[in-house]
């Protein structure tokens, strides 16, 4: 679902906002500041790619989002919820119903396969895909039954998508999803999330630090020093075959 | 200058502390039982044998019924083996305290005018020896006198032999024979109501009509005379026949020294098991961690290896870990083992009487431990060390392979493996994954299981044994014996005292039993037909009738003997004709306390060529009777000539009830403690290590929408299990455990037997289970302190 880039990036149509956030980690004896007052909005139904170089603010910014961490200060509306006026059991309960998570390292349980990985997803909520439609889904049909250490890093990071959209997630957070596979897998999971996308509508918040793979994305924030120091919209995003890294 | 290696071994040491205290913790309970007990072995032996030298114990006594002291000489004198000896005369005696409810007894034994040097002598506590002035004079065993409030200058009367005597206290001593001092035929002390006088020689033979003559030999051997105890007592004996010997018994045979001896043996078993199953838990749980260690440290062991450390220098470095852990544990177990001494010492000065029992510690005893807690760590470690000098540095430097995973057998059942939802199969392969270290978990679960069944079991028995004999056995009110045996007069007589509701006649006779293989020491007791106040039982409690004929024996008698029912044995009485006599095993009985032979009276008083003879009875006295009736029943008992000692069934049963309570409350509660210390500091390890194994597992899931609660019962699962399986191995573990420790407090004297009722294995698993989630609430506050976002790109 192609946006508007006519438009701003506090639209009603966002369905994350994000109003002066911070966030200061104590190291030691000072603090550090890793968000300095970011204000931004993702909108519903598209691709967000969220980049920057190491140490921007990407990961804790993306953390945010999906209610692992609580901002210092400032609000993160997620669908309408305001995630700091929520208590820690709150927020799991959100994680659990409306947030799908891709890591970089897939973090997949290794004595889990396939499907029983899928499952410790699908069975937190009531109406979600069965194991074997999600991992179809992925095009891992027959590799249900295969353990991580069974499978490539590819498959492995197929697994991880379909054990996160098998809750069938409004938001899919992706951490480097391609972060630790070669070219040809990264555009096959990149295909995949594009896919999901526009099929499923699912809304995607993807962070990476290569700006080529941002170009598969509606709208891509860059972040600085803690600060978001452009937004640019694209109308007509690339295809993930199209990208080159 | 400190190295660098020394520095990462600090540095790694204060990383690991949780997983490394509670080793440390486990190895320190080794440490602390090896001090105590070897500490306290060592003190109450040395203080027996002080105590035994100082005071000149007595390696033989013989009790005779009357015989001249100028013929015990020279047949003493007679015997090779006999050192020195000496004669005395010795009573029991019931105490006639005014306006008393509590029958008090004593024994009389006679002393030289001068006690000093005397064999089996004493040691003055308060006042002063006999002086030369008034002959009824008396030196109180120490104990008693105390818990009667009694001293130099007071005075008490004694009834024995038929005597009534006025006697006046002068001191109180304590003796080498009465360490551990109880009544005849009990096995509880209670110092208010029995104690020893000590008179003097000739006033016991001008009270018992003994003029030159005694009733009781005491006696030291040679060193060649030791070496045939039993040689030396035979000839003795047979010397001594024509004076009529009741009893002829070596050191190790007399009950206050056998009580002692089963104490420093049960110290020596416990000092080597105790110690041996902690050290063992302790290293393979270090083990577990310097394995785990090996793993984690790969990269940095292969840089080290790569820039030029040797192995040697490695091999010292990570044995340093194990030997530092095992010697904090040493340390520390040997402060509580100091400790827990002086609090075993406390318990022995209370049960036993020495002059001088300190808890001392030695410092050899410390190092021993420190020595031994490092050797087991290091032992631990080895397996680890093992993993780190394999290493190729090129390899090591490479992260490692990820780990495989497959089904479990258990998965592979046709019934079980559908039903097992994910969480059971994770826990199942998880267990799989790491066999070596569950095997750990659950050899370390069964012996703490083993150690609470055993504490319980303990319990159990003694509640069985008290119960048994108190209210199944035993269901007389008080119990009179005579000094000499009675006839069927005395028993109408002591049925007309007043408030006697019941009484029944008792034969007790001490015999030898000898059978083909074995010969033994016992006593029969002899009771009527219809006996109710002494009723023969089975283990299971059903009542056993007395044979017409032959003897109906404890079934631990019989097979010490190696007999069956059928079987013939040769009885010597040491009463009567003292003729042996050839009679016939009728029946055994399943008996849960003692080596009981029960036989009819009138068939026992056959065999001694008597009739209608008996030594006691037992009372059952008015149910709700108040005290004045009891008052008037016991001054009316004082009065009847020829009475020996009255006892207060109840009261004895309270004390026998007290004294085991005492003795083991604190044994349990440190058994406990013990068990606590296994189950938290293995679980506690178990989980931390695995939970730094699966950290990013554990972050993802909660990333996902899992709770705390959710992610830390996977992990509770997994403890749950191996632990369970564990305390079930550890149920017959704590059985047979508790029949070995049962087995070692057993005597010719008496024997227990081990009692397990059901709820106590149940209480053993819950309180076993109650450890496990104890460490869980630790597992839950370290999930919920974790930090997801650093654990979620850990590379494992």
């Amino acid at each position: 679902m192609p946006i508007d880039p006519e438009r701003s990036s506090d639209d009603d149509d966002a369905f994350v906002r994000l109003e002066n956030v911070t966030r200061t980690f104590p190291m030691g004896e000072v603090d550090v500041r890793v968000l300095r007052g970011v204000t931004a909005s993702i909108p519903r139904g598209c691709v967000t790619a969220i980049v920057g170089e190491s140490g921007s603010g990407k990961t804790t910014l993306l953390n945010l989002i999906g209610g692992i961490d609580r901002p210092s200060d400032g609000r993160v509306i997620v669908g309408g919820t305001d995630l700091v006026k929520l208590s820690d059991r709150e927020l799991t309960f959100f994680r659990r119903n409306r947030v799908g998570f891709v890591f970089q390292l897939y973090n997949l349980i290794a004595t889990l396969t396939a499907r029983e990985n899928v499952m410790t997803a699908a069975e937190l909520v009531a109406d979600a895909a069965t194991p074997d439609e999600a991992l179809s889904l992925v095009g891992l049909d027959g590799f249900g039954d295969h353990f991580p250490g069974q499978l490539s890093g590819g498959q492995q990071q197929r697994v991880s998508i379909a054990r996160a959209i098998a809750k069938r997630p409004e938001l899919l957070l992706c951490d480097e999803p391609t972060g630790a596979l070669d070219r040809e897998t990264g555009v096959r999971i990149l295909a995949l999330l594009q896919t999901l996308n526009e099929r499923q509508g699912v809304t995607i918040v993807l962070i990476t630090h290569s700006r080529p793979i941002a170009a598969l994305a509606h709208r891509v924030l860059s972040l600085e020093d803690g600060i978001v120091r452009s937004v640019r919209d694209s109308k007509n995003p690339k295809r993930a075959e199209e990208l080159e890294w | 200058m400190v190295s660098v290696l020394t520095r990462k071994l600090l540095r790694d040491l204060a990383r690991s502390g949780g997983t490394l205290s509670a080793v440390a913790v486990i190895a320190a309970a080794g440490a602390a039982c090896l001090v105590a007990f070897v500490s306290s072995l060592a003190n109450l032996e040395h203080a027996r044998d002080d105590y035994y030298a100082s005071a000149r114990m007595a390696d033989f006594w013989v009790d005779l019924r009357k015989c001249p002291v100028e013929d015990v000489r020279r047949a003493a004198a007679r015997i090779e083996g006999v050192a020195d000896i000496r004669a005395r005369i010795g009573w029991s005696a019931v105490l006639d305290v005014e306006g008393t409810t509590m029958p008090v007894n004593a024994m009389i034994l006679s002393l030289p005018s001068d006690p000093a040097n005397a064999i089996a002598g004493i040691v003055m506590k308060k006042g002063s020896a006999f002086s030369a002035g008034a002959r009824n004079q008396t030196i109180l065993s120490d104990k008693f006198a105390r818990a009667r409030s009694l001293g130099p200058g007071d005075t008490l009367t004694a009834v024995a032999g038929g005597q009534r005597r006025t006697l006046v206290v002068t001191g109180t001593a304590d003796s080498p024979e009465f360490i551990y001092l109880v009544s005849p035929g009990s096995i509880a002390e209670d110092p208010a109501t029995y104690g020893v006088l000590y008179v003097k020689h000739d006033f016991a033979e001008d009270m018992f009509g003994f003029e030159g003559a005694c009733n009781g030999i005491v006696g030291l051997l040679t060193p060649e005379g030791e070496r045939d105890v039993r040689g030396v007592l035979e000839r003795l004996s047979r010397e001594l026949a024509p004076f009529g010997v009741l009893n002829a018994y070596a050191r190790k045979d007399q009950f206050s020294a056998q009580m002692i001896d089963g104490e420093l043996q049960q110290l020596g078993t416990t000092s080597v098991l105790l110690p041996a199953v902690f050290f063992g838990i302790a290293a393979m749980v270090l083990n577990i961690l310097m394995t785990r260690l090996a793993e984690k440290q790969r990269t940095v062991v292969g840089t080290l290896k790569a820039i030029g450390y040797g192995d040697g220098r490695l091999v010292r470095h990570f044995l340093l870990f194990g030997a530092v852990t095992g010697l904090a544990g040493g340390a520390l177990g040997s402060l509580a083992g100091v400790w827990m001494t002086a609090g075993m010492t406390r318990l022995y000065r209370f049960y036993f009487t020495f002059p001088d029992l300190s808890s001392r510690v030695a410092p050899a005893v410390v190092a021993g431990a420190c020595a031994l807690s490092a050797v087991f760590a290091i032992l631990g470690s080895l397996q680890g060390l093992r993993r780190v000098l394999r290493l190729h540095p090129a390899e090591a430097m490479r992260p490692q392979s990820p780990p495989s995973a497959s089904q479990t057998f258990a998965e592979r059942l046709p019934f079980i493996g559908r039903r097992l939802g994910f969480r059971w199969r994770m826990v199942l392969r998880n267990l799989d994954r790491h066999r070596a270290r569950a095997l750990i978990a659950v050899i370390s679960a069964a012996f703490g299981a083993s150690i609470l069944l055993l504490a319980f079991g303990f319990l159990d028995s003694i509640g069985a044994i008290v119960d048994f004999q108190y209210r199944k056995v035993l269901r007389s009110d008080y119990r009179l014996t005579f000094d000499s045996e009675a006839d069927d007069g005395a028993l109408g007589e002591v049925r007309d005292l007043p408030g006697v509701v019941r009484a029944e006649p008792v034969l007790s006779v001490v015999c030898t039993f000898a059978s083909r293989s074995e010969t033994k020491r016992g006593t029969i007791t002899g009771i009527g037909g219809g006996a109710e106040l002494l009723v023969p039982r089975d283990a299971d409690g059903c009542v056993v009738a007395v044979p017409p004929a032959g003897l109906l024996m404890a079934d631990r008698m019989a097979g010490a003997l190696g007999l069956r029912t059928g079987d013939r044995v040769t009885v010597t009485p040491s009463r009567g004709g003292r003729r042996p006599v050839d009679v016939r095993v009728a029946g055994t009985i399943r008996s849960s306390v003692g080596m009981a032979v029960y036989a009819s009276r009138d068939w026992l008083n056959r065999i001694l060529n008597e009739r209608d003879v008996l030594n006691g009875v037992e009372v059952l006295f008015q149910s709700g009777a108040d005290d004045t009736l009891r008052r008037e029943f016991l001054s009316s008992v004082v009065e009847r000539p020829g009475i020996g000692t009255v006892t207060d069934i109840a009261r004895e049963k309270r004390a026998l009830r007290r004294q085991m309570d005492g003795a083991l409350a604190g044994s349990v509660i440190v058994m406990v403690l013990f068990a606590g210390v296994i189950f938290f500091g293995v679980t506690l390890n178990g989980t931390l290590v695995s939970l730094e194994e699966r950290r990013r597992e554990a972050a993802t899931l909660l990333v996902m929408g899992y709770s705390d609660a959710e992610v830390g019962a996977l992990f509770l699962r997994e403890t749950l299990l191996v632990n369970l399986v564990g305390a079930l191995f550890g149920v017959p573990l704590g059985v047979f455990g508790l029949h070995f420790f049962m087995a070692t407090v057993q005597t010719d004297a008496f024997s227990f037997s081990a009692e397990l009722r059901p709820e106590s294995v149940l209480y053993t698993l819950l309180t076993a289970l109650s450890f496990v989630f104890a460490c869980h609430a630790v597992t839950r506050r370290i999930l919920a302190r974790l930090d997801w976002r650093e654990s979620l790109n850990v590379r494992e």
